[in-house]
């Protein structure tokens, strides 16, 4: 059962359209954003647009879980020949993800942008951030393979500048945010390729009918170097290993709300247009997907789970630890994406989620603290001074290391059984051995905030402000509770397993 | 815009001949050893991308191609390369065999597909006898216009252009938060990054007076023959900022400033875009679906206008006007973006010469 | 059609080919710049691969023409009577109009990474002085030694 079935949460007229509604209004937040003439004012259309996204977002789940899939015609002209915009369980997960930590990420952006870019600046920041957010949320609900790629567009363009911008910080920033380009550009253009050959053997831009047609057509060996070039494409953008060269920088040194945004949803959801391809365009023909899932994905996974887990613990900045972590637990979730079984991609799903709700809550609480530097040297002791934050932090980091009682305890938990499950032994030992290695830097982090005392000349530490506060605390919270009784989210999750391994038999 | 040769086949091998010229370009852009050449080659190569494309029966797309990749994308190269080193120092062997093998493996393994993609000129191939043939037998019943691309664009797949003008629109906020921190206000504009040597000549700027009203008017007809021709707000937006552009080299970019100030360039930009998406609003209040131009009208209204000669005796009052609109809204969106874009690079460029000269 | 046969190869070849050398470049060039403008040939040779698909042979610009117009006769001049019953529309062959309209969305997408792209090096080169890859990655390397010693 979804937690969703018997909500309404607006009249049958809003929810016709939300799924228009949920990507154009943060587009039009995004131009009044750019319009606006103060910062404040800026901050107010970001929290708008996001929030309208979330209720749309809601909306939608009540509807998937009462009535099925949603189509919506845009334009009014139905598929092959428009563009449909679908939402089925699998992408009403994905846009709930990406509209949580957009309200979270904009929620708290203010008190961060204050902290690291003139203001002058703040109200493009808000639009970049506003426009980045309409590309993911166009992305989980569109059902047209080059509208994807629109999207994919969308969401990257203004977020190379907006990494780039991190340069008033940390002028590392800018050859981080030119390879992120260089390589996001590379990966889009693989993907747009891979598209046209898809194309080219079905004839149809549309998602659900390519699949069709896809099953129904003789020779498939254009159609297989297609999937092939969509899977390279997007493991470039989900930073697979390795693929994942340009994530380290890019995290390590843009702007706090956009790394914290980045970090929860954009690799996220190039998992999710991974996913949608491999298994269900794909589905229909025999051997194409699972082939390029089981020879191709998961070893990389097995290995990206190991060797960024490795990475991590020789890293002294604290951003780029969390960055190579970030790289082994895409590593984890597509080792669950590849398993083959409902329970797999559930636990993968489950993950995938909470361990977004984590990154955020700990990128949001790293920048909202105002420490100058990026090493973890001078973050010690931080605790004493911002107690409030960094125990939303150690929470985080607890749950980022699997410690009992918490969501990702729960999730590694859940996908190690399935996996095991499975039979896939060798899977299970590289999470297992992930994860104890993911107990040194955890660790080394939680002693370096909370018990170290000594802290090099010129790093200051404040408490976040208010506003900062409650966006972490909602996420930690939230992380925590799913720890406790995880059932809503879980359930949200098999369902969304279930409707992409229902359609690919 | 067929060329009309003897025989079809002529045709197909024409095309052929003139893409191995662009395939040379690309092979001398290889070898070039200087970013001058290099974007000199990246200039030769959409132009003659663009003749290519007129052969393969894509006016619109030959449209766009010269005007921005051979015209603005040269343009900010150009101003962005001005005061960097010129010559381009070679790779080390080591750093260069890994990448030249995966570049050629990926090479041998799109090779090996090609049996497998339809016929070169095929009528019968999939993309040709599927959607594609669905759009030419249903634009005049749908839309009415007689250029099925703009049909395509600006209706049928009209989400996709909003999402285009959006990522305009995204590149022009990326690049004023990198460069725009100097180019406020026209008073903070640089000196003149006009033609040094011939700025103040009459000849020039009586030229430029007579030519920057032509171009703009130029800029409107391309506009509104969109529906019938090739053209369409995103060309009409490039031409609308050569006009611009025209005037800030001949005048000084600080003139062009104070005439059109960046916050007003960029308040347009971001009203295109929005103008755009109001449309699509604009159709759901109405009871349409986002987009949906038929609902813009009432039908009492649209029946009370004059039918369309081109449609046979179909109302599309709202596909017209709602086309119209929203490559109004396009137009704005581009033209300002690149305004701001070429804002940005002159700035920073001629700030950088001074801070080295100094 | 066996002119077309024997051509198909040759002309996706020359576009893979395009695809394979803009991304040598992308990824090897020193200079910051010619790495932009690699990618550039990269997406746009993606694009010939769509136009391509979309040649109809015989075809015209998908723009409608009435079919006894001068123009429409001077094209079903060239072609048999069963060519164009069989994929003519309405009595005119066309080219297919989608792929255009896809590579015209790619061309703007192209020109908005180039303007981006450009904006991020010239703000390297006011940072670092420099837009080669090598040279900027010893300033790094160096600039990472000094902290490490300052440390020591």
């Amino acid at each position: 059962m979804s937690p969703f079935a018997g909500a309404q949460f607006a009249s049958p007229e809003v929810i016709q359209h939300a799924p228009a509604l949920l990507i154009a209004a943060p587009l039009t937040a995004a131009c009044v954003a750019a319009l606006s003439p103060s910062a404040r004012w800026a901050w107010f259309a970001s929290l708008g647009g996001a929030l309208v996204s979330l209720w749309m977002a809601l909306c939608l789940a009540a509807e998937v879980a009462r009535s099925g899939a949603v189509s919506y015609a845009v334009g009014g002209f139905a598929p092959p020949l428009g563009i449909e915009l679908r939402l089925d369980d699998l992408s009403v997960f994905f846009c709930l993800l990406v509209s949580v930590m957009g309200v979270a990420t904009s929620i708290a952006s203010a008190s961060l942008l204050r902290l690291e870019l003139p203001e002058r600046d703040h109200s493009l920041m808000q639009a970049g951030f506003m426009l980045a957010f309409t590309g993911l949320l166009g992305l989980t609900a569109t059902g047209d393979a080059f509208n994807a790629f629109v999207f994919l567009e969308v969401s990257s363009i203004g977020t190379y500048a907006l990494v780039a911008m991190g340069a008033s910080q940390d002028r590392r920033a800018l050859t981080a945010a030119f390879q992120y380009l260089v390589m996001g550009t590379i990966g889009a253009t693989l993907f747009v390729i891979g598209v046209g050959l898809l194309y080219a053997v079905t004839g149809t831009l549309n998602m659900a009918d390519m699949a069709e047609r896809l099953a129904a057509s003789s020779s498939d060996t254009a159609a297989i170097a297609g999937l092939a070039l969509i899977t390279v494409g997007l493991a470039l953008k989900a930073a697979m290993f390795p693929l994942h060269a340009w994530l380290p920088g890019a995290y390590s040194a843009g702007p706090t709300m956009v790394v914290a945004f980045l970090a929860g949803t954009a690799t996220k959801v190039s998992v999710y247009l991974l996913i949608r391809f491999l298994m269900d365009v794909a589905g229909g023909l025999e051997s194409a997907g699972e082939g390029l899932l089981t020879w191709l994905i998961a070893p990389m996974a097995g290995i990206a789970a190991i060797v960024a887990s490795v990475q991590a613990v020789f890293q002294t900045e604290t951003r780029r630890i969390l960055a190579y972590s970030s790289i082994a637990q895409i590593g984890y979730v597509l080792l669950g994406v590849t398993s083959g079984s409902v329970a797999g991609l559930t636990a993968a799903l489950f993950l995938l989620f909470t361990h977004a709700m984590i990154k955020t809550v700990i990128f949001l609480s790293l920048g909202a603290i105002d420490h100058r530097g990026s090493r973890l040297e001078t973050l010690a002791g931080a605790g004493r001074e911002a107690p409030w934050t960094i125990a939303a932090l150690a929470l985080a980091i607890l749950g980022l290391a699997g410690a009992p009682f918490t969501a990702g305890f729960l999730a590694k938990w859940r996908l190690l059984g399935a996996l095991a499950d499975d039979g896939r032994i060798w899977a299970v030992v590289a999470i297992a051995a992930s994860s104890l290695t993911a107990l040194v830097y955890c660790g080394r982090i939680l002693e370096t905030v909370l018990f170290r005392t000594r802290r090099p000349a010129g790093a200051t530490i404040s408490e976040a402000s208010p506003a900062a506060l409650a966006a972490i605390w909602f996420l930690a919270a939230s992380s925590v509770w799913y720890g406790v009784d995880a059932s809503a989210l879980y359930d949200l999750a098999r369902q969304a397993a279930a409707s992409v391994m229902g359609a690919s038999p | 815009m067929s060329l009309l040769l003897a025989s079809p086949e002529l045709e197909l091998v024409f095309s052929a001949l003139l893409l191995t010229l662009v395939a040379g370009l690309v092979v001398a852009l290889l070898a070039a050893r200087s970013v001058l050449t290099c974007i000199l080659l990246m200039s030769a190569f959409s132009l003659t991308m663009a003749l290519w494309l007129m052969t393969m029966d894509a006016p619109d797309v030959a449209f766009t191609e010269a005007s921005v990749g051979a015209g603005v994308s040269t343009m900010i190269l150009l101003g962005a390369a001005l005061s960097s080193t010129d010559v381009i120092p070679s790779l080390r062997p080591g750093r260069l065999w890994f990448p030249a093998v995966a570049c050629l493996a990926a090479f041998i393994g799109m090779a090996l597909i090609v049996p497998d993609l339809p016929v070169f000129g095929d009528p019968g191939s999939p993309p040709s006898a599927y959607v594609g043939r669905l759009y030419l037998e249903q634009t005049p019943h749908d839309i009415g216009a007689p250029n099925v691309v703009t049909a395509v664009l600006a209706s049928y797949r009209g989400f996709d252009t909003l999402g285009e003008t959006t990522v305009i629109f995204a590149a022009g906020v990326g690049v004023l938060l990198l460069l725009g921190g100097q180019v406020r206000s026209p008073d903070a504009a640089p000196e003149d990054v006009s033609l040094r040597a011939s700025a103040g000549s009459p000849v020039l700027s009586v030229a430029a007076r007579l030519l920057i009203p032509i171009i703009c008017l130029y800029a409107f007809y391309v506009l509104a023959h969109g529906e019938f021709g090739a053209g369409g707000g995103f060309q009409a937006g490039v031409i609308l900022a050569a006009a611009l552009i025209l005037h800030a080299l001949v005048f000084g970019v600080r003139e062009t400033m104070k005439a059109l100030p960046v916050g007003v360039v960029r308040a347009c930009a971001a009203l295109g875009v929005l103008g755009y998406a109001a449309v699509g609003f604009l159709a759901i209040l109405n009871g349409g679906r986002f987009l949906d131009y038929d609902a813009l009208l009432s039908p009492v209204f649209e029946a009370g206008l004059p039918s369309s000669h081109l449609a046979g005796g179909h109302h599309h009052w709202g596909q017209r006007i709602g086309i119209l609109a929203i490559e109004t809204g396009v137009m704005l969106a581009v033209a300002s973006t690149m305004t701001a874009i070429f804002y940005a690079f002159t700035g920073r460029v001629s700030r950088s010469d001074a801070a080295g000269a100094s | 059609m066996t002119l077309a046969l024997v051509l198909t190869p040759y002309v996706y070849g020359l576009g893979f080919f395009m695809m394979a050398a803009g991304l040598l470049i992308a990824l090897t060039s020193r200079h910051l710049i010619k790495r932009l403008i690699g990618l550039g040939v990269f997406q746009t040779s993606a694009g010939v691969f769509y136009i391509l698909l979309s040649k109809v042979s015989g075809g015209t610009a998908a723009i409608r023409l009435e079919a006894d117009s001068p123009a429409a006769e001077a094209l079903a001049s060239r072609l048999d009577a069963a060519y164009i019953a069989a994929h003519g529309v309405d009595g005119v062959v066309y080219s297919n109009p989608l792929p255009h309209v896809l590579i015209l969305t790619a061309i703007v997408v192209g020109a908005a990474t180039l303007a981006v792209g450009l904006a991020i090096i010239v703000r390297i080169r006011e940072t670092y002085g420099t837009v080669d890859f090598e040279e900027i990655s010893a300033l790094e390397a160096r600039a990472l030694r000094d902290v490490r010693e300052d440390e020591a």
